[in-house]
């Protein structure tokens, strides 16, 4: 069954009813999803993803545009007579039902002439069991399975109607790194097998190149670009796109062409003939480095991680908007280049050894060349590619065969949509230091007093559900937690580039509602600058103290200091005794904050020293505390899919 | 497209059983869903979503009605003439509104309403303030304070919760006759001061704040009591004003226990008062007076619930008893 | 660290002597004695003073237990249990239900339903009564004065019922059964308020995805009730009963409100009235008759811890957490 959207547009009223009226969620999105295939919706949190495909089921109504299940317009007709299955990202198992009873639930709804006979249903209940090899668990309650397991489970009862179009939102969150693994496999499996069109969402890059047919990448409710997921990653359409695909990220440097030469810095890197003079940016991808002494790019060495068959080069670069420019070289090139590669100052020797290495490494020049198909150009003001060389004969081979293959291609042309802070972050780009933190306590302030009742009281469960916070925090937190282990690993490893530390404050403010969300802050493997931005968003633990402060400033003016000390140590560290995965979190956390923030914060870091000791008085901190624990809570959920 | 699918389901075996009559299924569902039958169910859809909508309204209507009868009758009767109440065939809205019979409510014989009405609030304000003060006290030592026995004695105090109140009020009436407390505001204030109810509730509420925040104040060498009283006490407040209502509504509400202690009509509380002055043997009783006297109790209840609503609803829910 | 440690125990106490020793006297001590006032045979306040003694035995709890007024008592009390708990719980749970799939003036529908709950029980009771009263009316002479649901009954040509408090000649065992109704509307009506705000609580709770995948498997209405929301439901359902039941065994103030302290139509006797057992108990205190108060009211523990340990049986099969 073919699915086309046309025009369809989306708009929520705003939940804050003071600030705005309304969120377009999706904006005017035409695609046409070809019969019997994968295809992935891919983008950050709150680029309407999600909405699409409930306005696809059905649960949700497009505000303008219409949905064809093949010639059919099914725009107003609801879900249960457009003959979808819809996988929920939580299951949505019934727990009180077996899981027979769940498969069987569906087939029981039939009435009239679809009207199946006992025999009937449970036959085609063990065959849909049987696809997703769950048979020998069918009398088990759902709270007795894996995550895998009942996923399986959630994939049957979906299938055992037989839709004609199946929906799978975000299914893979939930489990952990091996099983999520495992599971996207069965779901390749189960949808080659089947035949049936398959809508998958996902924020997860990675899970989306491996498993469809097709990927949509969005951002704030646009398309960005569709195509087969190389394709996608060879030939990016825009900035935007080729830094949300692939991992480790693309490094992005400022660069500008002349004469038909491309330069990033002083030095001419690239010719790239017949493109007309302007200001650009770079993307250059980590396989496309070639380590030379001779090379035109050069950048300063940090580190050299070793990665198995691969070695990655970690080095820093001025015009890099990335903290680091990471290049992937595979060992026998470097094993070639040892010895001879060092750069001009110090004699240096290339060797695997990681942790002699960064003692030596200071200061030295590492030179590259770089791989002409590797390099991508973009326009600075639109962030649109700009073509050079080959590029533009293959992309023009690229929309050919995709048309042959009955798939439009589609691609966003005008200006990218942009939330105030993006335009923000680029337009001041050297951001006052201390802004990171007062925009951070800001941020905290605001989830106190939307959450302070709640946190406080001993409420009912109907309170809570009355108060409860808007999703916003959780999308906005899980990132947070998320990304703290990669960011640590990187930000400790050496002190952070001013850009990067520039472009925190964007990350550090967004409290808009869900849709309006830094697209960047969900997203896995976004490039690094970006997820460095998001630490300042988790530190609650560190920064508590400061809004305390701010609070009540009156309160006793400096007591004993040893005093102070130990209160503002011991405060996270307690927090997270509760969980272990906790424990190690927060510490992670707070030492990537103050590594981060070594230099330009060291006005914040004094106010979080004078201010700790009158906590005592502070009316905010339960707040604090449960949110760190939700977010740890996700994290943990999270977190092993980092690990690779 | 169509050659590969084929080939796939030829190749696996298993799949081509099941999925054979799948997608004829789908083809003859595709086939009988036309154009024309898409308007109509999606017409059909849309006439059962408005029906099941006026449906909802329709019962709640009802239901609200119901529960606002009583309501309605009690505020017109209470305006009416006798004669108008007694008409055979009932008006919905009073002919006539006759104010006095509130004032014949007020100085009705051997009903002394304001009286009442003092009566009540001294008791309620009193024992609330007290019931509060003692409730903060437990609550916090059970949440915050170690000692040996801390987790017994708080279990033994929830078993008594267990245990219905007629049980206590048989001896507590022998009691306060010992201490020849009948007929005193004491009376109706002391025995009822602890809720052990309260206390868990409460204790719960303190459980949530977290102990960093006890053990910073411990280093900055503040006292327990001052930490209760500057953090624990202001971040417990939502819970402690639903304790406050409560206990409030309770003072107001209670009959029993005063019905059976004071004999004294000067210091009775209204609900006995009310209940006791308006119970005629035989004989007509003054039905639209005996409204008002209702309405009076009635209406600062209403007001409390009015402005404490989310309060009074969250305990409420919490608690499951009355008063 | 010891050091501290007594020093806290020392305060700790301190800060729990008020709830202690309040709860000794009116909690702990009653229980002591309340178990000791029944074991003493016939034991009366009055004779107490009188300094005469009782023997230990049982005889408290035959004679309450044999004790034709008691009896009735008990069976209003498991009568009004049985009947109000099912209706007051299936209504609120439909009301509970069609509260949450509306959006339009909500709020203020589950303020109207939540209202009976902020009333004083005596005082509404009144109003009840006099809705549903009618003086004279014996077959001799025409009733003087009706009520607003007599007036509603004769305007469709029925007769009224006696349904609170007529002078009758005669005892009729019809009027029994008028009488119990009405405490049985009032006492639905009563509890109404409670079960919505609960279950209308745990409804709220409910993960919305469990009626979107409903929704999409095309259930009914009937059966997304009965299948998904009852179940998902059954803990809160489960504590509304348990509390219901709890509460019905403890009814008083409602009869109080609407038949007065004698608990019954005026005329009437114990074997006919509408009285309950904590009604029970307390005439017999208001008798000095504190060793059957004290039977009776262990006897009253005793129900309700069983019917409570039945309920918890009962849903542990059923519930489903």
């Amino acid at each position: 069954m073919k699915v086309v959207l046309q025009n369809i547009t989306k708009i929520f009223a705003s939940r804050n009813k003071k600030v705005k009226d309304e969120v377009i969620a999706v904006n005017d999105f035409n695609l046409e999803i070809p019969d019997g295939k994968l295809v992935c919706l891919l983008g950050p949190s709150g680029c309407g993803k999600s909405t699409t495909l409930y306005m696809i089921s059905g649960l949700q109504e497009p505000s303008s545009g219409k949905i064809f299940f093949g010639d059919d317009d099914v725009t107003k007709l609801s879900p249960e007579n457009r003959g979808i299955g819809l996988v929920f990202q939580n299951y949505a198992l019934y727990p009180h039902m077996t899981v027979q009873q769940n498969i069987l639930f569906p087939l029981q709804n039939l009435k009239g002439e679809n009207k199946l006979s006992k025999e009937e249903m449970l036959t085609r209940a063990s065959e849909a069991a049987k696809l997703v090899q769950i048979e020998e668990f069918m009398d088990r309650k759902p709270s007795e399975l894996s995550g895998g397991q009942q996923q399986r489970v959630a994939i049957a009862r979906a299938l055992v109607k037989m839709p004609r179009v199946l929906l799978l939102d975000e299914p893979l969150s939930n489990l952990d790194a091996r099983l999520r693994l495992q599971t996207r496999e069965e779901i390749r499996r189960i949808q080659r097998r089947t035949q049936i069109t398959t809508i998958f969402v996902t924020h997860d890059q990675e899970e989306a190149m491996s498993i469809s047919d097709y990927i949509v990448i969005m951002k704030l409710g646009v398309i960005m670009q569709t195509g087969k997921p190389q394709w996608v990653y060879d030939d990016p359409a825009n900035l935007f796109v080729a830094k949300f695909l692939g991992a480790p990220p693309i490094n992005v440097f400022t660069g500008k062409v002349e004469n038909g030469k491309l330069y990033i810095g002083e030095e001419c890197v690239l010719d790239v003939d017949g493109v007309e003079d302007q200001e650009v940016y770079v993307g250059i991808r980590p396989e496309g480095f070639i380590l030379d002494k001779n090379g035109k790019l050069s950048t300063t060495l940090t580190g050299i991680d070793v990665m198995g068959r691969d070695i990655s080069v970690v080095s820093t670069c001025e015009s890099s908007l990335n903290p680091v420019v990471r290049s992937i070289i595979s060992a026998d090139e470097m094993g070639n280049i040892a010895g001879g590669s060092s750069g001009s100052s110090v004699d240096h020797t290339a060797s695997a050894d990681g942790a002699e290495q960064e003692k030596a490494n200071e200061d030295v020049t590492v030179k590259f060349n770089l791989k002409p198909h590797k390099v991508l150009i973009f326009n600075k003001e639109t962030e649109q590619r700009v073509y050079f060389g080959d590029q533009l004969a293959a992309h023009e081979q690229m929309i050919a065969e995709m048309e042959a293959e009955g798939q439009g291609y589609v691609t966003h042309n005008g200006p990218l949509p942009r939330e105030a802070d993006d335009v923000d972050k680029k337009a001041t780009a050297p951001a006052p230091k201390k802004n990171i933190f007062v925009r951070a306590i800001d941020g905290i302030k605001g989830l106190f007093s939307k959450k302070k009742e709640t946190a406080v009281s001993a409420d009912s469960k109907a309170e809570m559900t009355e108060n409860a916070p808007p999703a916003v925090d959780e999308a906005h937190v899980e990132p947070t937690a998320e990304n703290i282990e990669q960011t640590a690993a990187v930000v400790e490893a050496m002190a952070p580039s001013p850009e990067s530390a520039a472009n925190e404050p964007a990350a550090a403010t967004d409290a808009a509602p869900e849709v309006q969300s830094a697209p960047e802050a969900e997203q896995q493997s976004a490039p690094e600058d970006e997820q460095a931005a998001t630490v300042s968003e988790s530190e609650p633990v560190a920064v508590e103290e400061p809004v305390a402060a701010e609070e009540k400033p009156a309160k006793a003016p400096a007591k004993k200091p040893a005093a102070k000390k130990t209160t503002t140590t011991k405060k996270p560290a307690t927090t997270a005794k509760k969980t272990t995965t906790t424990a190690k979190k927060s510490t992670t956390a707070k030492k990537t904050t103050a590594t981060a923030a070594k230099k330009p914060a060291a006005t914040a870091k004094k106010s979080t020293g004078t201010t700790a000791k009158k906590t005592t008085t502070t009316a905010k901190k339960p707040a604090t505390a449960k949110k760190s624990t939700a977010t740890t809570k996700k994290s943990t959920a999270a977190k092993t899919d980092k690990k690779d | 497209m169509t050659e590969n699918m084929t080939e796939n389901v030829k190749e696996q075996a298993v799949v081509s059983e099941q999925a054979a009559p799948q997608d004829n299924d789908i083809a003859t569902a595709d086939k009988v869903m036309k154009k024309r039958d898409i308007d109509a169910v999606s017409k059909k859809q849309l006439v059962v979503k408005i029906f099941v909508q006026i449906g909802l309204y329709i019962f709640l209507g009802i239901m609200a009605l119901v529960v606002l009868f009583p309501f309605y009758w009690m505020l017109i009767s209470s305006v009416k003439t006798t004669s108008e109440y007694n008409l055979s065939v009932p008006t919905l809205w009073p002919h006539q509104f006759q104010w006095s019979n509130y004032a014949k409510a007020f100085d009705a014989d051997g009903l002394n309403l304001g009286q009442l009405f003092l009566n009540t609030c001294i008791v309620g304000i009193v024992s609330t303030l007290l019931s509060l003060i003692i409730t903060v006290l437990a609550a916090f030592a059970f949440a915050r304070l170690e000692f040996k026995g801390k987790n017994i004695l708080f279990g033994a105090l929830l078993a008594t919760m267990m245990i219905p109140g007629e049980l206590f009020t048989v001896t507590n009436y022998v009691t306060i006759s010992d201490l020849e407390w009948q007929n005193t505001y004491t009376v109706l204030i002391v025995p009822f001061l602890v809720s052990v109810f309260y206390i868990y509730l409460l204790r719960q509420n303190f459980m949530q704040i977290p102990n960093e925040l006890y053990l910073a104040a411990k280093v900055d060498g503040s006292s327990d009591f001052k930490y209760l009283w500057k953090v624990m006490i202001p971040l417990a407040a939502p819970t402690l004003v639903s304790i406050t209502i409560l206990k409030m509504m309770g003072a107001w509400n209670t009959y029993a226990w005063p019905n059976l202690v004071i004999t004294d009509s000067a210091k009775q509380l209204i609900t006995v008062g009310l209940r006791g002055h308006f119970t005629t043997e035989y004989g007509i009783p003054d039905f639209p007076a005996q409204m008002a006297a209702v309405v009076l109790v009635t209406i600062p209840l209403f007001l409390v619930f009015l402005f404490f609503r989310k309060y009074i609803m969250r305990g409420v829910s919490k608690s499951g008893l009355k008063g | 660290m010891a050091k501290t440690s007594t020093k806290n125990q020392w305060k700790a106490w301190l800060y729990l002597l008020p709830t202690l020793v309040l709860l000794g006297v009116f909690t702990v001590w009653p229980i002591i004695n309340t178990v000791r006032m029944s074991l003493l045979e016939g034991y009366n306040g009055l004779a107490m003073i009188r300094g005469e003694t009782f023997e230990f035995g049982f005889a408290n709890f035959v004679d309450v237990a044999t004790y034709a007024g008691f009896i009735n008592c008990l069976g209003n009390t498991l009568l009004l249990c049985v009947i109000t708990v099912p209706i007051s719980t299936m209504l609120a749970l439909l009301i509970a239900v069609a509260l949450n799939s509306i959006k339009f003036i909500r709020k203020g529908m589950q303020t109207i339903f939540f209202l009976p709950y902020v009333t004083n029980s005596i005082a509404i009771g009144m109003v009840f009564m006099a809705m549903f009263s009618m003086v004279g009316g014996s077959a001799t002479n025409a009733p003087d004065s009706v009520g607003i649901i007599n007036n509603i009954i004769k305007a469709f040509g029925g007769k009224p019922i006696n349904w609170v408090n007529g002078k009758i000649s005669g005892y009729d065992p019809s009027e029994r059964w008028a009488n119990m109704a009405v405490l049985i509307i009032y006492i639905v009506w009563n509890a109404l308020p409670f079960k919505i705000l609960v279950l209308l609580g745990g409804l709220q709770g409910v993960n919305k995805q469990y009626y979107d995948a409903a929704k999409i498997d095309g259930t009914s209405r009937f059966r997304t009730f009965w299948r998904i929301t009852v179940p998902l439901l059954s803990p809160m359902i489960a504590y509304v009963v348990i509390t219901g039941f709890i509460g019905g065994f403890k009814e008083y103030s409602s009869v109080v409100g609407i038949f007065g302290n004698n608990m019954g139509p005026a005329h009437t006797n114990f074997r006919t009235n509408m009285n309950t057992m904590v009604g029970y108990i307390y005439d017999s205190l208001k008798d000095n008759n504190q060793g059957q108060a004290s039977a009776a009211a262990l006897i009253l523990f005793a129900i309700i811890f069983v019917v409570t340990m039945i309920n918890l049986y009962v849903s542990k099969k059923k519930v489903h957490y």
